[in-house]
């Protein structure tokens, strides 16, 4: 195995462009996540519909709901979050738990 | 000439000659052997096919069809990415090892009868295990070795029971139906289902063998157990070939029973859970590579020629990003010594190329548009909608966003970003970039030229697919970055659980602790209980002669001198007996 590893100090300098722009990579996240919903909204406006005939939507009423996908993706992530926190009530064990 | 033998085994006897070329030499003898065996592929005739009579039954050795080829063709560019990945290393061995591994899981996936499947699915396993033992290296801590050992022993002797349960249940089907054809075991054409009960005997015997090597539900744990144990180099091997010759084989013989559905649900979901809170990142990658066969494992439930392709193009996709995944933890571990996430941070600032690499991976696993995973993916859940299956269409959604949750941004994020560790290491050996190269280059190749993979597939008759639609882009768009948002919400409100040092139970408790303490119990109840039986026997048996010797002594009722009245009393009472029992 090679590890060459020096501890360094942390000096203020130091730090790269994802440290010092970290806010302005969450506003433009959020900024992104606004686009996609305005997308759906405007594009079917424009003449680009969101499902045709040689796309239909499978399940209609749940598929074209606006921001639909949106909403699952963030519940979705928050739900699998929470039971892995609350599995950790249940499986967590020390480190060396087989070795001991 | 070189036609007439099965495709990969150049690579396999190839490997017996690396030790006969020095260490140094023999990393770059195996990528000339992996690049030839590649070569020797292509130029292959069109139906490929080597029958051998034996003991009067004909054995179709080799048999390349399209759904062989796509396999074939991913497994090579899987082992000469690797190859190139272990250029480094100085250990013949592992070399060898990952040769025959990669040359068997071609032969396999080319297999045409099950003896030959057999035999190959026996090599992948007795050859893969030495890259796990080979994590085993003075430098590191004893303890480390010895769980490296008995990991890869308990990968052995699981991939061994695989072995014999496909062997058992080939001679069943031999039995039952004078064939050793390896082809659906149902001969179902694409779109017709059918179940498990519908089967006979030998093919549920060999589902079960494939189930263990695809890491079905309850079967998986040999996979988290032993991956992240191997050698940096060995892992990436390791990804690429065990379960993706188990999805091959579950598409042929399997494709459209039913119940390989709901099995496949549950191989998305489970994992991600788990992987939120591991905290060993290639434990991490462990975990996600499961709920990634759950994917194909669905499409191969469904069964359409959708989904059989969509499970295809899933593959190779896969192999390529999970590969890309592994190497680039392959490379931290090699230049940090460890991939626990709490020991990691801030490593974008020694190894920028490897950070940009693995994010590309992690953006195709995701399903990111024009990347890899988006093209393959969600022809699989376009699949399931195109079966109005709205359960499984809705698992399949929930499973997106957990991949974006463990490999997305877990991986990424706590290595390379989250906090500072301090850590300041040298970027990755050159030959490791290259590697990852080449992957990242497939991951955006594909994603983009997504046309060259999609007329590799299987069934092309009436296959028109157009991943990129409005609908497909804007609605995964939306599911990945909320999804993400989800993330930055929970990391600002501290909800996000820390990583901590910790082992997580999983199924393996079961044979590591559970099993060993009933063994133990059971063992001291049987030893209670036979000692107790002796120690009765031998005291009943001791009291017996005491009582015996009591008896015939000089002074006992029969040892002692009888008187003449004494004798004649009971010598007249014998005769007495005697005639009474005579009238009667």
């Amino acid at each position: 195995m090679n590890t060459e590893t020096e501890n360094s100090k942390h000096e203020p300098g130091d730090k790269t462009w994802f440290e010092k722009n970290v806010n302005l990579i969450i506003v433009g996240l959020v900024v992104a996540c606004v686009l996609t919903v305005v997308a759906q909204l405007v594009l079917p406006m424009m003449g680009y519909p969101m499902f045709d005939d040689h796309h239909p939507a499978h399940f209609p009423g749940i598929e074209d709901v606006i921001g639909f996908q949106a909403f699952f993706g963030f519940a979705s992530f928050v739900a699998v979050v929470f039971l892995g926190k609350f599995l950790r009530l249940i499986i967590m064990r020390k480190e060396d738990y087989y070795d001991s | 000439m070189i036609h007439s033998l099965p495709p990969g085994s150049i690579m396999v006897f190839g490997a017996l000659l690396l030790p006969f070329i020095g260490k140094r030499l023999s990393a770059y003898g195996a990528l000339i052997l992996s690049a030839v065996s590649l070569a020797v592929f292509l130029t292959a005739p069109e139906n490929w096919a080597v029958s051998l009579e034996i003991l009067g039954q004909e054995l179709n050795m080799v048999r390349v069809d399209r759904l062989s080829w796509i396999f074939g063709l991913v497994f090579h560019i899987a082992a000469i990415t690797a190859a190139i990945y272990a250029l480094h290393v100085k250990d013949t061995k592992q070399h060898i090892a990952g040769m025959v591994y990669a040359g068997g899981a071609i032969a396999a996936c080319c297999a045409g009868d099950l003896i030959t499947l057999f035999v190959c699915w026996e090599l992948t396993a007795v050859s893969s295990v030495f890259l796990i033992w080979a994590s085993n290296s003075p430098e590191r801590e004893f303890q480390e070795n010895e769980q490296a050992y008995k990991s890869g022993m308990r990968y052995l002797i699981i991939q061994v029971i695989s072995g014999v349960l496909l062997l058992s249940g080939a001679i069943i089907h031999f039995v039952e139906t004078e064939s050793l054809a390896f082809d659906h075991f149902l001969a179902l054409s694409p779109g017709e289902t059918a179940k498990i009960a519908d089967y006979g005997l030998g093919p549920q015997l060999i589902l079960l063998a494939f189930g263990i090597k695809c890491a079905f539900p309850l079967l998986h744990n040999w996979l988290q157990d032993s991956y992240p144990k191997a050698t940096p180099t060995g892992t990436v091997f390791l990804s690429a070939f065990t379960t993706k010759l188990a999805i091959y084989s579950l598409c042929r013989g399997f494709a459209g029973t039913e119940e390989l559905i709901w099995i496949g649900c549950t191989m998305t979901l489970f994992p991600i859970v788990f992987a939120v809170i591991e905290n060993d990142l290639r434990r991490v990658l462990a975990y996600s590579l499961n709920n990634q066969l759950g994917f194909m494992v669905v499409g191969i439930g469904i069964g359409t020629e959708l989904a059989i392709n969509g499970t295809a193009a899933h593959a190779f996709c896969h192999i390529i990003y999970k590969a890309l995944l592994f190497m680039s933890m392959g490379a931290v571990l090699h230049r940090v010594g460890t991939t626990k996430a709490t020991e990691l941070g801030g490593l974008h600032k020694s190894m920028p190329l490897t950070t940009i690499f693995c994010m590309i991976g992690a953006g195709a696993i995701s399903g990111f548009p024009l990347l890899s995973g988006f093209i393959s993916k969600s022809m699989i859940i376009s699949a399931a909608g195109e079966e109005h299956m709205k359960i499984v269409w809705i698992i399949l959604l929930i499973a997106s966003a957990g991949v974006m949750e463990h490999s997305g941004i877990k991986i990424p994020f706590f290595a390379f970003f989250a906090h500072d560790s301090g850590k300041r290491v040298k970027e990755a050996p050159w030959n490791m970039l290259v590697a990852m190269a080449i992957g990242s280059f497939f991951c955006i190749g594909l994603g983009v030229a997504y046309d060259y993979l999609y007329r590799l597939l299987p069934y092309q008759d009436h296959f028109h697919y157009t991943p990129y639609t409005a609908s497909h882009v804007i609605m995964q768009m939306q599911l990945l970055l909320f999804a993400a948002l989800a993330f930055v919400f929970l990391m600002k409100g501290n909800l996000y659980p820390e990583e901590k040092r910790s082992t997580n139970l999983d199924t393996d408790w079961i044979y590591r602790k559970a099993l060993p303490i009933v063994l133990g119990i059971g063992a001291t109840a049987i030893g209670s209980i036979d000692r107790g039986l002796r120690v009765g026997f031998l005291a009943t048996l001791k009291s017996l002669l005491r009582w015996f010797s009591r008896l015939f002594s000089e002074k006992g009722t029969l040892g002692s001198t009888w008187s003449t009245s004494q004798m004649a009393f009971w010598a007249a009472m014998l005769l007495g007996v005697c005639l009474v029992l005579y009238y009667l």
